[in-house]
């Protein structure tokens, strides 16, 4: 909750503007795939909150579940916010903690990191070590990741019925710019 | 203390994908009945225990059962991560929760530190070399525990890499790893001051996530990472090396790393052990992750003294030999059956060949699934060999010798047309281009003169041979031929000449099988059915049962490189040290359940190992190995009394029920283990048992000495020997001081006692005497003229004025003197007998005095209850008129009068002027009887104004 608080303080303009060893970005892009033997699911959001600090070499993500968009019927959207991720008592998914590999974010470059921390999906805390790739050019930090979430490691029970449908493994895309202010 | 007997144990066998070559693995669990345990962590103490952290708390594990230590006080997370045993062999355990303890007996203590709270999980424990404990946490760095008891910290702030420590690893005196999440923080300590210096990927460490450091013999480090594998670390240079092989890692995350002679065992996270070969061929081999038991999740690893290998899978802990031996069973999913021969090439690959053929074998990572057979399915191969060229010869039953060259695959067959003397090759040897073929024919010798002309010439029985039935032919370092013969014993050509041994040079069999020698070059062979024999040039010694063999009938025979006879028989592998000729084995705890080898199935390999074709499959022994240590060690674990825990070793007479629990630690095979005990003062011999416990009940007294050595079989030489001293006090009655105590005391008594009679007559002739002394003077007072005189002057004055009154006073008079004589016996009177006698004689004093003297006695004076010597107030009223002057002006008054237990006689003074001469006689008298009556004292006061004679009242 505290880290919430800190990255919506650092990601609204008052407070964040003129340090200069932090990016972020308020419209970064995510994407999940649920690929199950009997339908394929996807949904989509780009109200992805982040903000890296480079001299700490320390990040911090946040998506609102309800912003995602997409899915096979307005029923079905219905359903994740309500039955699976229970919006309402959990608003938002989030990624913080470290990059574990050293980056020169003065220079253009590409790099592919791990980015180590506690990500939270519907209320639940796992300790992740999620790879991904960084992209430096022109001070703008281009981050595009691909991990899975599992939803038992979260606590996201899927009815039985429903099994088929759902699956238990979601491929998640994680697409963002971010920019000193 | 909860006691689990090891109720879980179970070997697999494999089932593999493509090819296995693994160690024997032996599964245990810590509890049978609580399944949900998980094991973390791994720790050996300087005795050789194994301590196992599991989330159920701490255990230790003796190869034989699992014994539990709870925690003291509840914790709620009793997850045991981090074991370390400290300089002075205090157990410190390391809490998931972030608790520390200690272990104290039977118990976990919580161990509080001063002014620091851990909330992280403890996921190491080491020591420095000022003696400070290093307590690493995963998220707040380290913690330091002085041995003044101050906590200090290091965390990212003051240098730390990362506060998210995995391991801590001394590699010497004054450096210390850590590895972190951003890489490792060198520690050095100077002056108990750390200087941390950070090593991560742009100092070319390969993954920043450092999970697992393990120094070598000389130093230098292995690191296991997140991602990238392992690398080896250079400590001198500071440089990070990864062979091109690891470079290939893609087996995920490493938790824990073994280091062993040549290899690697690397734990990991989700695959897991793969064999790392760091010399040679540099290769992996992932151990195989079979049915039914948790090979996946390698949580920590251990090897212990005996080179065993411990491992904690989540659920299950795993034991194996190690490297030390291995089993290659199949391939492909093919069961690797009937192997007649082996041989390892000089590029170490693997030739073997069975009914189906002749089977080939790359060992090199980059094509380790390649298998490939010659020959299938047409020959019976039964010997093999490499030549000068490096052409494989194949030699088979009937068919004479195949000769492959593996590059082209040309094959040329020497049989009995080309000139060798029999077409069935039971052995194949060689030296440099010269190839011995041993026959049932006879012997051929193949020189190979260019690679395609051979000049063959042969020796049978013509020749000198003793038998035409030859198993084996050797050549030894001095370049003589061996020949191992059926039925003749073992014949020698040296120079053209034949020397033929058997039974007429003692030989008590004539069938030869094997033949190798030592490095000081000696010969040794075996034979059927009696054991094997060494020759020294002169002499022939055999070894059977007796010297530690396990059979007798030996079927191949092979010096390893560290001078070991390895030596191959139905029971396992029996290796005999050339240097003390004691004899070791490889059996059952090796995997080893039966072993049927053909003859002379046995080959060696460029690096040392050796290769056994067995009919299921091929046995690798890493004959190179140095030897870990070969016996068990003893250990006394505690004394009981009366099967309690005792606290000290001396115990009262009553407590002479001692029991002794101890063990010999031999992880390998435990049940192999047998002890000799023996109690001196009690018992002069060692008594054999194959129990961990032994109980002596009624002790008498004395001093003891309990030792106990434990041994494999009966040979308990050199076996290593423990003993505890312990003392059964004699009974209280018994004990010396006892004794002289009471003669002191009863010397002391009765001297006492006729001490005490001595005073008491004394005492008694005292009184007697004062007695005799007093009834003289009161006799003498009796007749003193004075008072007579007055007492008949008086008289004569009242006989004139009154007739009546004069009949009185001489009545008075009479019964005073009646009374005196009647008193002076006694040694009381009453107050009533003594005061009236009092009163008369005040009377007849009175008649001469009038009332200037005057006798107040107070009403308050308890007469009859109260006793007083006889004339004892008399004499005082006696002493007051013969003192004082007594006139009209000065008149004379006493008083009787009890106070506070005393009876006190007062007179006031008044100065005579010519004094009448006093003896002192009378007072005196007072006191000394008073005293020898043993009573209260006499006081006097004499002042100016007043005399006054305190005199203790007696009870009647």
């Amino acid at each position: 909750m505290r880290f919430l608080i800190i990255l919506l303080l650092i990601t609204s303009p008052v407070v964040a503007q003129n340090n200069e060893n932090v990016f972020f970005t308020r419209s970064g892009e995510i994407f999940f795939k649920s690929d199950a033997p009997l339908e394929l699911i996807t949904a989509s959001s780009s109200e992805v909150r982040g903000v890296i600090d480079i001299k700490k070499n320390t990040f911090a993500f946040s998506v609102p579940v309800k912003s995602f968009e997409g899915f096979n019927s307005p029923l079905q959207k219905e359903h994740f916010n309500e039955n699976y991720m229970e919006s309402d008592k959990f608003p938002s998914a989030t990624f913080n903690g470290k990059i574990i590999e050293d980056i020169d974010y003065s220079q253009d470059g590409s790099y592919t990191v791990r980015a180590k921390g506690i990500l939270s999906v519907h209320g639940v805390d796992q300790e992740r070590i999620i790879k991904g790739d960084i992209n430096i050019k022109n001070g703008v930090i281009h981050i595009t990741s691909n991990f899975i979430v599992l939803l038992e490691e979260h606590n996201i029970k899927v009815p039985k019925i429903v099994f088929q449908k759902i699956s238990p493994e979601i491929q998640v895309e994680i697409n963002a710019q971010l920019a000193r202010k | 203390m909860k006691k689990i007997y090891l109720l879980f144990l179970l070997v697999f066998f494999f089932l593999d994908i493509s090819f296995s070559q693994d160690p024997f693995f032996k599964f245990y669990r810590v509890d049978k009945i609580d399944q949900n345990i998980r094991l973390n962590k791994l720790y050996q103490d300087k005795k050789g225990f194994i301590w196992i952290g599991t989330s159920n708390g701490l255990y230790k594990f003796d190869g034989l059962n699992f014994t539990n230590f709870p925690t003291d006080t509840t914790l709620q997370n009793n997850s045991v991560s981090a074991i370390y045993e400290d300089d002075l062999n205090n157990v410190w355990v390391g809490y998931s929760s972030g608790k520390i303890g200690v272990l104290k007996k039977d118990s976990v203590t919580v161990y509080n530190l001063p002014s620091a709270e851990i909330a992280s999980p403890v996921t190491d424990i080491i020591q420095d070399s000022d003696g400070t404990l290093w307590i690493s946490t995963y998220g707040e760095g380290i913690y330091l525990l002085n041995k003044n008891n101050e906590t200090n910290k290091l965390t990212s702030e003051n240098g730390l890499s990362d506060n998210y420590v995995y391991v801590l690893c001394k590699n010497s005196d004054n450096l210390i790893y850590a590895g972190t999440d951003r890489g490792i923080s060198v520690c050095k300590l100077n002056n108990s001051i750390v200087n941390i210096k950070i090593l991560t990927s742009s100092d070319g460490l390969p993954d920043n996530i450092v999970q697992e450091i393990v120094a070598d013999a000389s130093g230098n480090l292995w690191i296991g990472m997140q991602d990238a594998g392992v690398c080896f670390y250079e400590a001198n240079s500071g440089e990070f090396r990864q062979s091109e092989v690891l470079k290939l890692w893609n087996y995920g995350s490493v938790t824990s790393i073994i280091v062993s002679h040549d290899e690697l065992w690397i734990g990991t996270a989700s695959n897991g052990i793969v064999d790392y070969e760091f010399e040679g061929d540099l290769r992996f081999r992932p151990f195989n992750r079979s049915t039914g038991h948790d090979f996946s999740r390698i949580n920590d690893m251990l090897k212990n003294l005996e080179g065993n290998i411990f491992i904690a899978s989540v659920s299950e802990l795993i034991q194996s030999p190690g490297e030390r031996l291995e089993f290659l069973r199949s391939f492909k999913n093919n069961s690797i059956d009937n192997v007649h021969a082996v041989l390892a090439d000089k590029d170490r690959n693997l030739w073997y060949s069975t009914d189906e053929g002749l089977f080939y074998f790359i060992m090199t990572i980059n094509k380790s699934s390649e298998l490939k057979n010659y020959f299938p399915n047409k020959y019976h191969i039964i010997s093999l060999y490499q030549d000068c060229h490096g052409r494989i010869w194949a030699g088979t039953y009937d068919k004479g010798v195949l000769i492959l060259n593996p590059n082209t695959g040309e094959v040329k067959n020497l049989t009995e047309q080309d000139g060798i003397v029999n077409a069935n090759i039971l052995s194949i040897s060689g030296f440099d281009c010269e190839v011995w073929l041993a026959t049932l024919g006879g012997v051929s010798r193949v020189k190979i003169a260019d690679k395609s002309k051979f000049e063959i010439s042969s020796y049978n029985k013509a020749q000198g041979l003793a038998n035409n039935y030859i198993y084996y032919a050797f050549i030894d370092s001095r370049h003589r031929e061996w020949f191992a013969t059926d039925g003749h014993g073992i014949t020698l050509l040296e120079n053209g000449k034949f020397t033929n041994f058997s039974s007429d040079a003692g030989l008590k069999s004539d069938v030869i099988y094997s033949i190798t020698e030592d490095k000081k070059g000696n010969i040794w062979f075996s034979t059927s059915t009696e054991g094997i024999y060494k020759y020294d040039g002169n002499n022939f010694k055999n070894f059977a049962l007796s010297e530690g063999l396990r059979d007798l009938s030996i079927a191949a025979l092979s010096a390893d490189k560290l001078g070991n006879i390895v030596i191959v028989h139905r029971k396992g592998i029996d290796l005999l040290n050339t240097e003390t000729e004691n004899i070791t084995s490889l059996g059952v705890e090796a995997g080893i359940t039966e072993l049927n080898s053909d003859l002379n199935s046995i080959t060696q390999d460029k690096k040392g190992n050796i290769w056994i074709g067995t009919q299921k499959g091929l046995i690798k022994y890493a004959g190179h190995l140095p030897n870990p240590n070969l016996k068990p060690i003893t250990h006394i674990n505690k004394v009981l009394l009366f099967l309690e825990e005792a606290t000290n070793t001396s115990f009262t007479s009553k407590e002479n029920h001692i029991s002794i629990d101890f063990v010999g630690l031999w992880y390998s095979n435990p049940e192999l283990v047998n002890y000799q005990y023996m109690l001196e003062g009690y018992t002069r011999d060692w008594v054999k048992t194959k129990d961990h416990f032994v109980t002596f009940s009624n002790l008498p007294p004395g001093n003891y000495t309990f030792r106990v050595r434990s041994a494999f079989g009966d040979n308990f030489t050199n076996a290593s020997e423990k003993s505890i001293t312990f003392k059964i006090n004699k009974p209280f009655y018994a004990t010396s001081w006892f004794i002289i105590l009471t003669i002191i005391v009863i010397g002391a008594v009765s001297l006492f006692v006729i001490r005490y009679r001595e005073i008491k007559l004394k005492e008694k002739e005292n009184i007697e005497k004062e007695k005799i002394e007093f009834q003289f003077e009161t006799l003498k007072s009796q007749v003193n003229p004075h008072f007579l005189f007055n007492s008949f002057n008086t008289l004569i004055n009242i006989i004139e004025d009154d007739k009546n009154l004069a009949v009185e006073y001489v009545e008075k008079l009479s019964v005073f003197f009646r009374n005196i004589v009647k008193y002076r016996d006694k040694e009381v009177v009453s107050l009533v007998e003594e005061l009236s006698l009092v009163e008369n004689y005040l009377f007849l004093q009175q008649k001469r005095y009038g009332n200037n003297l005057k006798l107040c006695i107070q009403d308050n004076i308890d007469r009859k209850n109260y006793c007083i010597p006889p004339l004892t107030l008399q004499l005082l009223i006696e002493n007051a008129i013969k003192h004082n002057a007594i006139s009209r002006d000065k008149n004379l008054n006493i008083k009787i009068y009890q106070e506070n237990g005393f009876i006190i006689v007062e007179n006031n003074i008044n100065i005579k002027k010519n004094v009448e001469t006093s003896t002192g006689f009378g007072l005196q008298n007072i006191v000394t009887r008073y005293k020898l009556l043993n009573k209260r004292e006499v006081k006097i006061d004499h002042t100016s104004e007043f005399f006054k004679v305190h005199l203790p009242l007696i009870h009647c």
